[in-house]
């Protein structure tokens, strides 16, 4: 049985506006309105499609709402679920540009910021170090990560060829061992 | 291009780079808004602190500011829309197939490489925010900048605290600090 519209778009929405820090942190609020709140998909279906909306590219929430409509109610939900679960955020976001507009000099603001601002390079460092974990006993992940970096900061290049580079290497290495499989 | 358009093509390219979502698109977004004059360093961290602290997913709360900043708001809806976009048309065109997609040995091979050149790419978007963090004729930091750094670094990856209740307390010991 399909949920009327009206339902659904007020459950993306409610996402949308509770999902705080993004991405992995959206799980449980998926899984507490679509599945216990709803009862549309069952908590191993809200687990698959997270697993999905990770693992292509774009914004983790974003795809993770398109997804879950898909299955719950067709594509048309699906595109009006990407409009609901992001609609939040953009209005919160256009409320809170226009007012800090005048504000940023005023002292209470620049001194939070003064102390946001290293935790924010401090939480930048943390993921680094969070996505480097697995590869720390492979001298191969060290050197490629090193290498990426050091052409990042040297200003060869921006990100965009680094990235492609990455999954090209992963690609081909890839390729070229199926290849010597099948020759022996 | 028009503005708008540039807008909604940076974006759209910048999520269509992106896997996994979070701060994997911290890298790319950060060079590109950058290099363009959208954003300076400094006020690109403060939006990321924003982004962390309200609802909604990150990479909508940065582009929408971005586009804010650039071009007001249908530079906001352009950059919104532009960030949106890829991974909805992927799941709308391949569907159910999209399942399928992950399980390819191909596509995690390609993962796989990615995950180093990310790494990297993270740890110098860290280093190059930090360097935005020296004032102008200073060869480092502030002090108190630097302990917050450790303190949340330290908290973040060995306690592993979430971010919103570390930045709450960053913003206080800035506010507090202005005050003294």
């Amino acid at each position: 049985m399909k949920p009327a519209p009206g339902e659904w778009i007020w459950s993306y929405l409610r996402i949308g506006a509770s999902a705080f820090g993004g991405g992995v942190a959206a799980l449980p609020v998926f899984v507490a309105e679509l599945s216990d709140r709803r009862r549309w998909l069952t908590p191993s279906e809200v687990a698959e499609a997270f697993a999905i909306a990770q693992s292509i590219p774009g914004v983790i929430i974003v795809n993770f709402a398109v997804f879950s409509a898909l299955r719950i109610s067709g594509r048309r939900a699906a595109v009006l679920a990407a409009v609901t679960v992001a609609m939040p955020a953009f209005l919160i976001i256009l409320a809170l540009a226009t007012v800090a507009a005048g504000h940023w000099e005023h002292r209470w603001v620049a001194g939070a910021l003064s102390g946001l601002r290293p935790a924010v390079v401090a939480l930048v460092a943390a993921a680094a170090l969070r996505l480097a974990r697995p590869g720390l006993r492979s001298p191969l992940f060290l050197a490629a990560a090193g290498l990426s970096a050091a052409v990042m900061l040297a200003g060869w290049t921006g990100p965009v060829p680094l990235i492609l580079a990455g999954a090209g290497v992963g690609l081909g290495w890839h390729v070229i061992a199926r290849r010597r499989k099948v020759r022996t | 291009m028009t503005l708008y358009l540039r807008l909604f093509w940076v974006f759209f390219k910048i999520s269509l780079l992106s896997v996994g979502g979070g701060y994997n698109m911290v890298p790319l977004m950060q060079y590109e808004v950058e290099a363009r004059g959208w954003l300076p360093p400094g006020r690109f961290m403060d939006m990321m602190a924003i982004s962390e602290a309200t609802p909604g997913p990150i990479a909508v709360n940065l582009a929408t500011f971005a586009g804010y900043q650039t071009a007001g708001l249908s530079g906001a809806a352009a950059a919104t829309i532009g960030v949106c976009l890829p991974g909805a048309l992927l799941l709308l065109t391949l569907g159910i197939l999209a399942v399928r997609l992950r399980d390819k040995p191909a596509f995690r091979a390609a993962m796989r490489g990615l995950a180093p050149a990310l790494t990297g790419l993270l740890a110098a978007t860290g280093i190059r925010l930090g360097a935005a963090l020296i004032p102008e004729g200073a060869a480092t930091p502030s002090l108190p900048a630097m302990l917050i750094f450790a303190t949340v670094l330290g908290l973040a990856v060995g306690k592993k605290i979430l971010p919103l209740p570390l930045l709450a307390a960053a913003a206080a010991a800035g506010i507090a600090l202005s005050l003294a």
